[in-house]
């Protein structure tokens, strides 16, 4: 009986959080090209250590950056995640400023033990997000009029994983995450006449990719003394997204100048891997490091004429966990992180090598049957003001509801 | 794990997903297109699009049963001289009572009523003429009389009388007529009577009139009223018994069918002449680029696209969102308060056959928008909105370059009024007639 209500309580979170996944999650200039923003994976817990996680376990928590962690879930838990992410960021070009609010649903995942040695997590999560808003005018042809014209992009691709890590050998595991890609990238310039038409007409294009991919990963962990030292990697190799192109030019009135679906030149996501390395002293400290790269430079983007780069990311974080006993005040059974990273942009925009670098800091309050309630913040700053281009930063905050559901533990009294 | 906690839970998630997850909002203005956008979407103003205007006229317009007509002579600065001539047939008199020993004729006038319309210089006389038809009206199996309908009448008039007449003047003019005339009716409706071919022997003996003015002196028209029982003629006579006592008794005239009004254009200068037949189009090439629009006489303008063909090419990847067919008034011709506030536009074939009316998107008839210009006296225009036509014609398989529009006054002018408006061409000078194509081009990838 009870087992039926989590299944409806279940079924109600994931169509919850599918209707919201919908909503625009990022507001950034520079989403309009290529696949769009790329987010930054993992559980919120990941967020507030700077993005680090390859060299981290699923202990209690669903850790969605690395598959080879969840074999080291707890193996009576069925772990529940939900978080939403709220950012308010500003863009600034050299004249103007824009200031945006966004919230959303960020990401649901629920995690099992299958057997001692094997955890399996089921993910949906955003990958990239397309969402900007320009206001802008063009000159009217053999007049001396101007009209305005909006540009606004809408969408983004979302992530099904399906992740297992195996314990192979003692402290040893492997991953492998099998995602299906799916998600649309809509461009809409729209162009209105007050003073001829009264009308408006909009100029749409948009992107529907789809494919699955596949990333490995290891862990391994070392105890020395008090210590655990631990490494990880991941390894995802490029990747055709197969893209359907369909070009609208309609009125306000519905009327449709041009409709045409036609099989576009595909969308790529380039061969990416990265190495982790974390050091755990007992429950109190985890101090971690990861590194990334992608190999995007050999990525030729059909919707944009910028230059792809190789892109590096750095991401540093630390964990304090003053105490876990049980008895403790709140503050001191709290867990508490920062971080920092640095990312490359994997597009040269007018010749401009973009980049972002960030702080994070977190917190984790625990509940009743172990369940989390997490909060990490973000300060974000990237883009530019050379050649005509847009200054960004960011403030976010996500928040995560872990819950530790012991659906495999048989209750005495029920 | 109790029952509650699940609830709770549930609780949480939901507040969750509505608080944060479904809110989105934007501040302030960035344009950073220039920057960042690579669009080849662009708006332009085509105004070089060649039209062909030309003045047509039609065969006829229809003058009859308008319960109005025209009568004087005016004076058209732009194509010569409009004479029009109203015609009446007499009623036959059915209920008569004269006493044959004692009554006398005093006079017998012909009464016609302004209807407050007129054309010219009204402030100089109008020398009204009467006379009698000498050909029966015949309507040759039209159900109409046209403006072309002429009928013979006798040189000498039976009746004249020269007015002033105060423009809107919309009092009752009485023409005096030949008293002869007068006895001649007297006499045969008492012979003839009771003759059972009475009606017919009437209709041969009074044809009826026709009333038209000396355009020697006349420089003005008027309109007139002709409804049932405004325009008759009446007779005054008297019988001396012990005091004399005097009598009126009116004919009325058969107004609604057998009136018409003729028009003619007597002196019509190069080359309006050469509209001798409706299908004629008279290229405003040939008349310095000066169209005329006069339903009355059964003027219009016909606007044709030689080379709609081109924008085809705009079809492949663009749109016109909007097309403006700009009409200059050549305002030499005119004054602004005598500017129509709506003209109408109306399909037209290769012969000069007027189609239908345009429609706009509400399915009413098409009409344009007037923009007055009194201060510089430069930018006075009409402007129709023919997007939905044009676009409509770059659809048609082949695209017939031979199917133009045509721009008219409102057809129940015909035959009442000669108002008119010259529309300058493509050419004018100061007045230019164009089409304005605000063109949507889209890339195609």
């Amino acid at each position: 009986m009870i087992f039926n209500k989590r299944l409806i309580f279940a079924i109600c979170i994931s169509l919850l959080s599918i209707s919201a996944f919908s909503q625009n999650n990022t507001a950034s200039p520079y989403s309009m090209y290529g696949v769009g923003n790329i987010e930054y994976k993992g559980d919120v817990i990941n967020m507030g250590m700077g993005h680090t996680g390859l060299a981290l376990p699923s202990s209690n928590y669903i850790n969605t950056i690395s598959a080879a962690s969840l074999s080291k879930m707890d193996s009576l838990t069925m772990l529940f995640n939900l978080q939403a992410k709220a950012s308010l960021s500003t863009f600034e070009s050299s004249s103007q400023k824009q200031s945006n609010f966004n919230s959303n649903i960020n990401g649901i995942s629920m995690a099992f033990k299958v057997n001692p040695n094997w955890g399996m997590a089921i993910t949906i999560s955003p990958y990239s997000n397309i969402g900007y808003n320009i206001q802008s005018e063009k000159d009217m042809i053999g007049t001396n009029t101007t009209y305005p014209v909006t540009y606004t992009g809408e969408g983004g691709i979302y992530e099904l994983g399906w992740s297992n890590g195996v314990e192979l050998f003692k402290n040893f595991s492997l991953g492998l995450k099998s995602s299906l890609l799916w998600g649309n990238i809509d461009i809409i310039e729209k162009s209105e006449y007050p003073y001829i038409l009264g009308q408006t007409i909009y100029n749409e294009h948009s992107y529907h990719v789809s494919n699955f991919n596949l990333e490995y990963s290891f862990q391994y962990y070392i105890p020395i003394h008090k210590y655990t030292l631990s490494f990880g990697g991941n390894y995802m190799s490029e990747t055709s997204l197969n893209t359907w192109f369909k070009q609208r030019v309609y009125t306000d009135g519905d009327y449709e100048y041009y409709s045409e679906k036609t099989n576009a030149d595909n969308l790529f996501l380039p061969t990416s891997y990265g190495g982790g390395i974390a050091i755990q002293k007992e429950q109190n400290w985890i101090v971690a490091f990861d590194y990334h790269k992608g190999d995007w430079s050999n990525i030729n983007l059909a919707n944009t004429t910028n230059k792809t780069r190789d892109t590096q990311q750095f991401n540093f974080g630390i964990q304090y966990s003053p105490q876990r006993n049980i008895h403790r005040s709140i503050f001191k059974r709290m867990q508490y992180r920062v971080g920092a990273f640095y990312a490359d942009n994997y597009l040269k925009i007018k010749d401009v090598e973009l980049s972002e670098k960030g702080i994070t800091a977190g917190f984790t309050i625990p509940m009743k049957n172990q369940s989390l309630l997490n909060f990490g913040y973000e300060y974000k700053v990237g883009g530019s003001l050379k050649n005509g281009l847009v200054k960004e930063n960011f403030h976010s905050i996500k928040l995560g509801l872990t819950f530790n559901e012991s659906w495999f533990r048989k209750s005495v009294f029920q | 794990m109790s029952l509650i906690s699940t609830h709770y839970k549930l609780f949480l998630f939901t507040a969750l997903t509505f608080i944060v997850g479904l809110s989105a909002c934007d501040e302030g203005d960035l344009d950073v297109a220039s920057g960042f956008v690579r669009s080849s979407t662009y708006t332009a103003l085509i105004d070089t699009v060649s039209i062909n205007l030309s003045s047509i006229k039609a065969d006829s317009v229809q003058t009859s049963g308008r319960d109005a007509g025209l009568v004087g002579y005016y004076n058209n600065p732009l194509i010569g001289g409009q004479k029009t001539t109203c015609y009446f047939a007499i009623n036959i008199p059915e209920s008569f009572s004269w006493d044959k020993e004692k009554q006398i004729i005093d006079s017998i006038s012909l009464l016609v009523k302004p209807n407050g319309y007129s054309i010219g210089d009204t402030t100089s006389l109008m020398s009204f003429r009467v006379h009698q038809l000498n050909e029966l009206i015949d309507k040759d199996n039209s159900a109409y009389l046209y403006n072309t309908s002429h009928f013979s009448y006798e040189e000498e008039p039976l009746g004249r009388r020269d007015v002033l007449l105060w423009p809107g003047e919309q009092k009752s003019i009485a023409i005096t007529l030949d008293k002869q005339f007068a006895s001649d009716i007297i006499d045969f409706v008492l012979e003839n009577k009771s003759v059972s071919t009475y009606s017919t022997l009437f209709k041969e003996e009074f044809k009826g009139f026709v009333l038209e003015t000396d355009t020697t002196i006349t420089k003005a028209m008027i309109g007139l009223n002709t409804a049932s029982d405004t325009c008759k003629l009446r007779l005054y006579s008297h019988i001396i018994n012990r005091e004399k006592e005097n009598y009126t008794m009116d004919f009325s005239l058969q107004t609604s069918t057998y009136q018409f009004t003729q028009i003619e254009e007597n002196n019509t200068k190069e080359p309006w002449n050469k509209l001798t037949n409706g299908t004629i189009k008279l290229s405003e090439t040939e008349t310095n680029s000066e169209c005329l629009i006069q339903n009355g006489n059964g003027y219009c303008i016909r606007i044709d696209f030689p080379f709609l063909n081109n924008l085809l090419e705009i079809k492949q990847q663009g749109r016109i969102i909007k097309a403006d067919l700009v009409l200059r008034p050549v305002m030499d011709y005119m004054k602004y308060a005598d500017l129509p506030s709506t003209i109408y536009i109306n399909e037209i074939d290769k012969i000069n056959g007027i189609g239908d009316f345009l429609y706009n998107s509400s399915g009413e008839y098409l009409t344009p928008t007037l923009t007055k210009d009194i201060l510089y006296n430069k930018n006075t225009y009409y402007s129709f909105d023919i997007t939905n036509y044009l676009n409509d014609r770059l659809e048609e398989t082949i695209v017939d370059t031979d199917q133009g529009l045509a721009i008219s006054f409102t057809d129940d002018q015909a035959g009442t009024q000669l108002d008119y408006m010259v529309i300058g061409g493509q050419y004018h000078k100061n007045y230019k007639s164009q089409l304005n194509i605000y063109y949507y081009y889209y890339d195609i990838q």
